[in-house]
């Protein structure tokens, strides 16, 4: 259904007085925001994640590796007395059998594997039931940025809910995910996006969800998860 | 180099010892002046409540009168911005829009001038006072100046230059502004006062008569006994 | 509460005076001030940035058609649907029928200006369908049936005491004034909604015409939300919003990000490009992006006021504003407010209805100053004002007393004969040196008396020889 498609672009073109279609820019984008170079400096890329996340209210820390962080885990859920939690499908919670590791660790925990049949609506509807009711979900990411401690998660790699519906969402990053900026994320995500690489859904989640809309108050978890934590796993790989 | 004095109709008629002393701190400043008598105003009234025709009657004329002078100056950021800001959005006659470029170069705000044509910052003024200075809006946004008149106070002989909070934030004139919407305007005029008695100022200097006529207005009716100061009345009278 | 922007006189001349709520607005519009200053300090190229989105946004709008019928293209190659809406009720009817079909008893829905503007949620809701609004603050106004009163802090005059009776009242839940519990009472309740609802509709904070992304940019996850669980996703953007490349969209979030709330990124960024890929998890099967003109290309057609279409709706305007902090958003009587709304108003909704919003200023430029992609917003406002000065709206005393005033002024002659008669006048009556009383000025404001000697007269007794004319 096309509305009144071909009324408006008559009205646009007599408003900038054309008789026929106009033509944009299509080369030589000026346009990319650079990364500030300077701003970044000589300091670790994830310290520099770390201090911006910090500011926003999020969790960043460093784990040595996936034991250190497993052990971290560990300790969070029985600090907090989280009884559910998800595990996504990301490659890094596959690799390490986390869902399966922390269920043995912790058995009293109900420990579940993001999956199902995500073709079916039935299916994805219980899904969604299921992680609102978790306390906490453990997922990867596909880019840190550094200049904002913002996380950057594609729908391909996971839902787009793990990381919205539960208390608590926990990142766990390698050192290879962090860039400077967006602009640096950018330039990887592809010169030519209009190759259909880009995922349905890209988010950027930059620490707890948060509203200050009663008297200006801030107030995290207005809808999305109260903390968001990202761990650095470092024996993923080396920092950047 | 001599200077030619560009009065705003408001200092004209209500403030003229400001054009007076804006003369005697060109004479020192070792200027020749002169004041060319058929100006009149700028257009600004006009140009502000919508009446472009009548501004541009009032543009061309100033043209007509500075054409040929070799510098302008005036003790009003804001009609100075009318000239340089605003002229060349209505003119759009492409040989008033050229001989206008040529003026507009040539016209300045007379702290801008002082400190940043001639060079000078110290007249010789001594003024033992505490003092606050208000940044007009068309000579901060429109202009840039917020330096100069700064540089120009310092300067000054056993004066204090305090800053009050939000020093560039409206004082609520804005010209018909001020008696279409009096209670706005008002109350923009008791926000800025508040700001000035925190200061503890004797003074509230500005570069623009029309602030201060509005600051000053509410001032004295509020019965506060801070006075509104034109810098140039500060440096020329205490020469 | 119906306002109209033909009220602001009077609205704001209320509000000005409810001290409360002028304590509101300043503060709140000082926090986000000092906030937004912080996070602009730490880019040293801002200006750059400024200028460079300025140009994009320039590029997008002078060529508005190319790129409109590209992301309608790129949309359509995601998998998405496109509808062109000339005015409000197209676009409503479009989301009712939309509503019918999927059988949706409720929709969840994030903010959008422009939902606002055509009043989708009347709409649907005469059409017996429930819009639920879930950013916390819309969600609060539509519960007390108000209006927003700031772009981006809808609820902002209100006290945390009347949302708590409200919320009492309504919901009979115990009164409580803490934020964090009403806030987590409207959390759970909202899940519900999510959670069964068909539908979800969201705004647009820029759409990219190569790739058919659009951005939403918030800090609830209310969004997120909206536009992840239901069935459909529904979107719906001025035309305006339209970006020619992805690669635009870090310039534009950065701008947007630290003009409206000073943070360096908001805390979520959602960037769809259609509905669900196969394979992936999760998403809606359906994706439908409204383009809504309303009035948008009439703006386009002067050249003049055009730029107000570059606004990237980030409120900063409205927060240094010297009369929306003191009169609120709710004086304008429309749902844009401050500089932005008083050039966007009377274009909307025309010029006789909102005559008074163009003068609502004054002229201090610190919008134009703040303005993120650089619109010259009080140059727009004096456009507007010669547009009604133009159309012989003004009234006929102003324009006489105006035709006056230019004769009077052009012939220096006239101009001396003036300034010497009205001098003769107040000495024969008496009055030289008592002030003028000035309606509209005198009430609060004492007004100087006429110099007793113009600065004219002095130059002509005192000039020195030699100094001419």
């Amino acid at each position: 259904m096309n509305g009144s498609r071909e009324v408006v672009l008559r009205r646009i073109r007599r408003a900038l007085l054309r008789s026929g279609p106009g033509h944009g820019q299509e080369q030589g984008s000026p346009d990319r925001v650079q990364s500030t170079p300077g701003q970044v400096g000589s300091t670790r890329l994830f310290d520099r994640f770390q201090e911006q996340s910090a500011r926003v209210g999020g969790e960043p820390r460093v784990c040595s590796d996936i034991e250190d962080a497993l052990a971290g885990m560990q300790d969070l859920i029985a600090r907090a007395g989280y009884g559910r939690v998800a595990v996504s499908d990301h490659e890094i919670c596959r690799r390490h059998r986390l869902a399966q590791r922390l269920s043995e660790l912790l058995p009293e925990v109900s420990v579940w594997r993001e999956e199902g049949d995500a073709e079916t609506q039935g299916s994805r509807r219980q899904n969604s039931r299921r992680l609102a009711q978790a306390d906490l979900s453990v997922t990867g990411a596909d880019f840190l940025i550094a200049e904002s401690g913002t996380v950057l998660l594609a729908s391909a790699g996971s839902s787009r809910q793990i990381s919205l519906l539960p208390t608590a969402h926990l990142v766990l990053a390698t050192p290879d995910q962090v860039y400077p900026d967006l602009g640096a994320v950018f330039r990887q995500l592809g010169s030519a996006p209009e190759d259909g690489l880009l995922p349905a859904a890209l988010t950027m989640i930059t620490g707890p969800s948060r509203t200050a809309d009663i008297e200006k108050v801030l107030i995290k978890g207005a809808h999305g998860p109260v903390r968001q934590l990202t761990w650095l796993v470092e024996e993923e790989g080396q920092l950047s | 180099m001599n200077v030619s004095l560009f009065i705003p109709c408001l200092v004209d008629q209500f403030f003229p010892s400001v054009g007076i002393n804006l003369v005697k701190i060109l004479r020192k400043a070792g200027v020749s002046v002169d004041y060319p008598r058929a100006q009149t105003c700028c257009g600004q009234p006009a140009f502000n409540s919508g009446y472009h025709e009548e501004a541009i009657q009032l543009a061309r004329r100033f043209l007509e009168v500075f054409g040929e002078a070799e510098t302008i100056v005036s003790p009003s950021g804001s009609c100075t911005s009318m000239v340089k800001v605003f002229y060349p959005e209505i003119l759009q006659d492409p040989d008033l829009r050229r001989q206008l470029r040529e003026v507009t170069g040539r016209t300045y705000e007379f702290s801008d001038f002082l400190v940043n044509v001639m060079g000078i910052k110290d007249l010789g003024a001594t003024f033992p006072h505490r003092v606050t200075y208000h940044d007009a809006c068309h000579l901060f946004r429109e202009l840039g100046v917020h330096r100069a008149p700064r540089e120009l106070i310092r300067h000054v002989r056993a004066i204090e230059l305090v800053e009050m909070e939000n020093s560039d934030a409206c004082c609520g004139f804005g010209g018909t502004f001020s008696v279409k919407f009096p209670e706005i305007s008002t109350a923009m005029a008791q926000d800025k006062s508040a700001a000035i008695l925190k200061t503890e100022a004797e003074y509230v200097v500005a570069n623009d008569s029309s602030c201060l006529m509005q600051i000053g207005g509410y001032l004295s009716r509020q019965g506060l006994p801070i006075k509104p100061l034109h810098l140039a009345d500060l440096l020329g009278e205490n020469l | 509460m119906n306002r109209t922007p033909s009220q602001f006189k009077i609205l704001a001349s209320e509000n000005v005076a409810d001290r409360r709520l002028r304590r509101t607005f300043q503060s709140a519009t000082s926090h986000a001030l000092g906030q937004r200053a912080q996070s602009v300090q730490l880019v040293p190229e801002w200006e750059d940035l400024r200028e460079r989105a300025h140009r994009i946004k320039e590029e997008a709008v002078e060529n508005l058609d190319f790129y409109l019928e590209k992301l309608e293209a790129s949309v359509i190659r995601r998998g998405g649907r496109v509808f062109w809406a000339r005015d409000a009720s197209e676009a409503s009817s479009y989301v009712v029928d939309l509503c019918r079909r999927l059988q949706a008893s409720t929709v969840v829905k994030s903010k959008s200006m422009a939902a606002e503007e055509i009043g989708l949620t009347d709409a649907l809701e005469a059409a017996g369908v429930e819009p639920v609004e879930t950013d916390l603050g819309e969600f609060i106004i539509q519960v007390a049936g108000e209006t927003p009163s700031h772009i981006i802090a809808p609820a902002l005059h209100m006290t945390r005491q009347q949302i708590g009776s409200l919320f009492h009242e309504k919901f009979g839940i115990p009164y409580t004034d803490v934020p964090a519990e009403l806030c987590a009472f409207a959390r759970q309740r909202l899940r519900r909604e999510f959670l069964s609802a068909r539908l979800g509709i969201s705004g647009v904070n820029f759409a990219a015409a190569d790739t058919g992304t659009i951005a939403i940019v918030e800090n609830e996850g209310n969004a997120r939300l909206c536009t992840s669980l239901p069935r459909v996703h529904l979107a719906i953007m001025g035309l305006e919003k339209v970006i020619p490349r992805f690669s635009d969209l870090p310039l534009f979030l950065r701008l947007l990000a630290r003009s409206s709330t000073g943070q360096r990124q908001t805390s979520y960024v959602s960037m769809i490009s259609g509905p669900r890929r196969e394979g992936e998890w999760d998403g809606p099967e359906e994706f439908h992006l409204v383009l809504l003109d309303n009035g948008r290309s009439d703006i386009l057609a002067d050249p003049r006021v055009r730029r107000s279409l570059y606004c990237i709706r980030c409120g900063a305007c409205l927060n240094t504003c010297p009369i929306y902090q003191r009169v609120g958003g709710h004086s304008y009587g429309s749902v844009y407010s401050g500089p932005i709304g008083s050039v966007l108003t009377p274009l909307f909704q025309g010029l006789e209805v909102a005559k008074d919003l163009p003068f609502a200023s004054s002229l201090c430029g610190s919008c134009s100053n703040i303005c993120p992609v650089k619109i010259d917003l009080h140059h727009q406002l004096l456009w507007l004002r010669e547009k009604l000065v133009s159309g012989r709206a003004t009234p006929w005393q102003e324009r006489l007393a105006m035709s006056l005033f230019a004769a009077g002024m052009k012939d220096p002659a006239l101009y001396r004969m003036g300034s010497a008669l009205l001098r003769l006048l107040l000495r024969v009556s008496g009055r030289t040196d008592r002030p003028f009383t000035v309606p509209g000025w005198s009430p609060t404001r004492d007004f100087p008396a006429l110099a007793a000697t113009s600065f004219k007269q002095w130059w002509e007794d005192n000039r020195q020889p030699g100094e001419g004319p």
